[in-house]
């Protein structure tokens, strides 16, 4: 939310604001993304998908959530190791997207975040990545599972 | 409207708030692309039209006792009982607390939610393979532990149709033992089959469905999922 | 109407409540830019509301409705209060150039305190288009104008809101000279 609210204010501050693109909307679209899986080549499809879908709305206008858990943590580790999928997913992070990765699947995976996953901080742990996906559609955000 | 002639201040204005027939949008559209002062007044009201809605997204609170909700009930005449009503309704949750929340505060936003407000969670088993089955297990396992570590009421649905079936048939499901424990453990935790997959499963192998105790049998699997998205449940596919 | 069967209700019709409340409060509190004025007059609203209709329906369905109701306390109020001379619908006046400013908060209360510089016909119709989402027709209905009266307060408003807040963007000597306007 509150870089949404920034966006506008930077158009505002800016000279004559030409090229910003305002949704006719009143609202964000909010989209959680459920991440399962950990076969490669579905992992690059939802990559991609997610670009073209936050391509489509504009990323000032999009609160995309990205939620991992059990296998689906795959997608950070490949990126770990993959420059191709690091870039991808920087991409998406700098267009707003926030990925999420599950407490329980780190503890019971023993995977560590600081040195197993590609750029991940505290701040991106939830505890539980289902109850997670399951809160967030209670706040308004629907459910695509890639 | 012929070329020359300019949009009026009152059109611009009712095509930036959709007031437009789709025609008249298409005027607009037209006459856009290179017009470089219709294209910027347009824009120079839309951005004034974000600022509004910016200025007045989180509004400030007033404060707020007990008293003076019944104060304001006796005021406008409402009497004791509907301003009782305004009261239990106004003590609903913050206003405004809910709206916002960093992914950095996902740990006490989960927990906070709604204390009161049972979560509601369906999950959607198509898929009979094995492994799979076990995976959706787990998930529904760590979901409970995780709701009842952090005292969250909730309700849950494991929805089976097409291959998830197996998941429920006696004799065919390799889990009939877990899927009972967790049936004694959780108590608002819920197994269902769909009709129409048992029907199938009738007609196209011969089989006659024999479910573990204690499954439910909805008349559709889509048709459930449908029913329970419209009351409020989240959906997960697994 | 039957209250204690109203709060026998399902917590989907207290969640709508809740959304309602929380909409009108918006709308009151950019009329009024007072948070204990435009909680009061959403409590009358409701409370009004359920007096007629004994539940409040789909937000979706009920919306224009409501903002009627509000609009009329609104009203009553005012016309309890008002002292001063009435706004001309036409005029406004900008005052000397605020510096420029870059904090978001500082924006927010420019805006209202641009909104609130607004002749009340126009401070209404562009809150309730703006922030609500209205239609014009639902606007010229709660309001008890005609159409064309709800599009030039929206047009004037919209314009007059760009001037006052049209500090934000570096002006031109020109421009600087065309500050003060009586349109």
């Amino acid at each position: 939310m509150k870089k949404f609210l920034t966006l506008v204010l930077m158009s505002v501050l800016s000279l004559g604001g030409l090229g910003a693109a305002y949704a006719e909307n009143y609202g964000k679209q909010k989209v959680a993304y459920h991440i399962n899986m950990d076969d490669e080549k579905t992992l690059k499809a939802a990559l991609g998908n997610m670009q073209n879908h936050v391509t489509a709305v504009g990323k000032e206008n999009i609160d995309l959530r990205v939620v991992m858990h059990g296998p689906g943590l795959a997608l950070l580790q490949t990126a770990n190791k993959d420059p191709d999928m690091q870039d991808k997913v920087s991409n998406l992070k700098r267009q707003g997207v926030h990925f999420n990765v599950c407490a329980n699947t780190l503890k019971s995976k023993k995977i560590n975040y600081k040195t197993d996953l590609y750029d991940t901080s505290e701040q991106d742990i939830v505890p539980s990545g289902v109850a997670e996906i399951a809160h967030l559609q209670s706040q308004g955000f629907s459910y695509v599972k890639p | 409207m012929n070329e020359q002639q300019k949009f009026s201040d009152e059109f611009i204005n009712a095509f930036i708030d959709d007031q437009l027939t789709p025609e008249e949008k298409a005027q607009v559209y037209a006459r856009l692309s290179g017009n470089e002062p219709l294209s910027r007044q347009i824009c120079e009201l839309r951005k004034v039209r974000d600022m509004v809605q910016l200025a007045y997204k989180e509004p400030p609170m007033p404060e707020r006792g007990m008293a003076s909700f019944a104060a304001a009930g006796r005021k406008y005449g409402v009497g004791l009982v509907a301003g009782l009503a305004l009261i239990i309704v106004g003590g609903m949750g913050g206003w405004f607390l809910h709206q916002s929340r960093a992914p950095q505060d996902a740990a006490v936003a989960q927990v906070m939610s709604n204390p009161e407000e049972p979560a509601k969670v369906l999950f959607h088993v198509s898929d009979g393979n094995a492994e799979h089955l076990k995976t959706v297990l787990d998930e529904v396992e760590n979901l409970m532990k995780f709701y009842q570590q952090t005292n969250q009421k909730a309700r849950v649905e494991v929805i089976t149709n097409g291959g998830g079936l197996s998941l429920l048939l006696a004799g065919v499901s390799p889990y009939a033992d877990r899927i009972q424990r967790m049936q004694k453990e959780y108590s608002d935790l819920t197994f269902v089959a769909c009709q129409n997959t048992i029907d199938r499963v009738q007609q196209e192998l011969g089989l006659t469905a024999k479910l573990l105790p204690g499954v439910v049998v909805i008349d559709s699997g889509v048709a459930q999922i449908m029913r329970r998205q419209h009351q409020g449940w989240a959906y997960i596919q697994v | 109407m039957d209250v204690f069967h109203f709060l026998g209700r399902s917590r989907e019709a207290k969640l709508k409540l809740e959304q309602h409340r929380q909409r009108l409060y918006r709308i009151a509190y950019a009329w009024t830019h007072s948070a204990a004025l435009a909680d009061d007059l959403v409590q009358e609203t409701l409370a009004k509301a359920l007096k007629k209709s004994g539940q409040l329906r789909d937000p979706n369905a009920g919306d224009a409705w409501l903002y009627s109701i509000l609009a009329n306390c609104y009203h009553d109020h005012f016309r309890r209060l008002r002292t001063t001379e009435e706004i001309d619908e036409n005029t406004i006046i900008h005052d000397s150039t605020p510096e420029k400013e870059s904090s978001e908060q500082e924006i927010v209360l420019k805006v209202r305190a641009a909104i609130a510089r607004l002749s009340e016909g126009q401070r209404q119709v562009v809150t309730l288009v703006d922030i609500q989402g209205l239609s014009y027709m639902e606007v010229a209905q709660i309001l008890n104008v005609p159409i064309g009266t709800v599009m030039s307060r929206l047009c004037r408003a919209r314009y007059a809101l760009k001037d006052l807040l049209g500090d934000f963007a570096p002006r031109t000597a020109a421009e600087e000279s065309k500050i003060r306007r009586i349109k």
